[in-house]
């Protein structure tokens, strides 16, 4: 049976966690990762509340980096038991984020970067998109081309992605079926934009053993 | 009587609405059909034969759709992009997906209950 996690969501505060943590739950997660700031007994206290419902959650850490040297930086100032992932600002910084096997997923925020061949040749590491992404480009033309070319390449050069929601409210939150539908767009199989939810994310939570 | 001619396998989608509260399930159906207008175009949306069942007795906050089993995908995706209904911040959530009618109703009391 498939376990299902989202590789990204937002959490500013504890009172803010709980109904994410419902809400999950009900969607049928079984392993998330928040990016927060959060601290000791706070996160330890989510967790706990978390677990109660048989969700796993694990601290993430997003760096946005313009050069190379950023990357290597974040790689160097990595926390343990932390998702590492890259938020290039530029193709440097994008080639960087792409081979470092330190970096756990980069980020493709398509304003700034975009896949070429290049990238492709170079990449070891997970991409990343998010829902979030699609709500926000929706009604820039542009943009929105720019995420389904993105797609397309992934598609077309079996690139190991990741689909995630991004959230920042609960309001904002999908249910696994749902986010692997996007990929649907350029008629990925459905399997295939399956994998993106459930077995990439738990490679790197297993694989780099960040789940308990 | 071309529907009759070609006939199709049909998918039924249940769609909940979050927040529950004053959601128009026209305005609903509205802008899901709008999404996937707006997502592959007026051909797509014909040969998909989206459409909205009404079925009595069922939740306010729970609309029923029902499109070509080609095209469910297509149809989850734009599903999945609404993220307003008449202006309104909301998020549409797919309970479950059937082949019939009659499965779906069964799954969706399963799910509520």
């Amino acid at each position: 049976m498939r376990r299902f996690a989202d590789f990204w969501i937002k959490i500013t505060q504890y009172d803010e966690a709980l109904p994410f943590v419902e809400r999950l739950c009900k969607l049928g997660y079984t392993a998330a990762c928040v990016e927060t700031e959060m601290q000791g007994v706070e996160w330890q206290a989510l967790t706990q509340k978390a677990s109660e419902v048989n969700l796993a959650l694990v601290r993430k850490k997003v760096v946005e980096a313009k050069r190379r040297m950023d990357v290597l930086e974040a790689c160097r100032k990595k926390p343990p038991k932390s998702i590492l992932t890259v938020r290039p600002l530029s193709r440097e910084a994008f080639m960087t984020a792409c081979r470092d096997e330190r970096v756990d997923t980069v980020y493709v925020d398509v304003h700034n970067v975009e896949i070429d061949r290049h990238v492709i040749q170079v990449l070891k590491n997970f991409l990343e998109i998010t829902l979030d992404d699609f709500l926000r480009y929706m009604m820039d033309k542009e943009m929105f081309k720019r995420l389904v070319t993105t797609l397309q390449v992934i598609k077309k050069k079996r690139i190991r992605c990741i689909i995630s929601s991004g959230a920042s409210n609960p309001l904002m939150l999908r249910s696994p079926r749902q986010l692997a539908s996007i990929p649907e767009i350029i008629e990925t199989q459905t399997e295939n934009s399956l994998d993106m939810v459930s077995k990439n994310p738990f490679t790197i939570l297993t694989g780099g053993g960040y789940l308990d | 009587m071309s529907h009759r001619i070609l006939k199709i396998k049909r998918r039924y989608i249940a769609v909940k609405c979050r927040p529950e509260y004053a959601l128009d399930m026209d305005k609903v159906y509205e802008s899901i059909e709008e999404m996937f207008r707006r997502l592959f175009g007026e051909v797509f949306l014909v040969d998909s034969r989206l459409r909205r069942i009404r079925v009595k007795r069922l939740d306010e906050s729970i609309i029923i759709v029902s499109c070509s089993h080609i095209y469910l995908g297509k149809v989850l995706a734009a599903i999945t992009l609404v993220n307003s209904v008449d202006g309104e911040a909301a998020a549409l959530d797919v309970i479950t997906v059937s082949g019939t009618l009659r499965a779906l109703k069964r799954k969706i009391r399963l799910r509520v209950s």
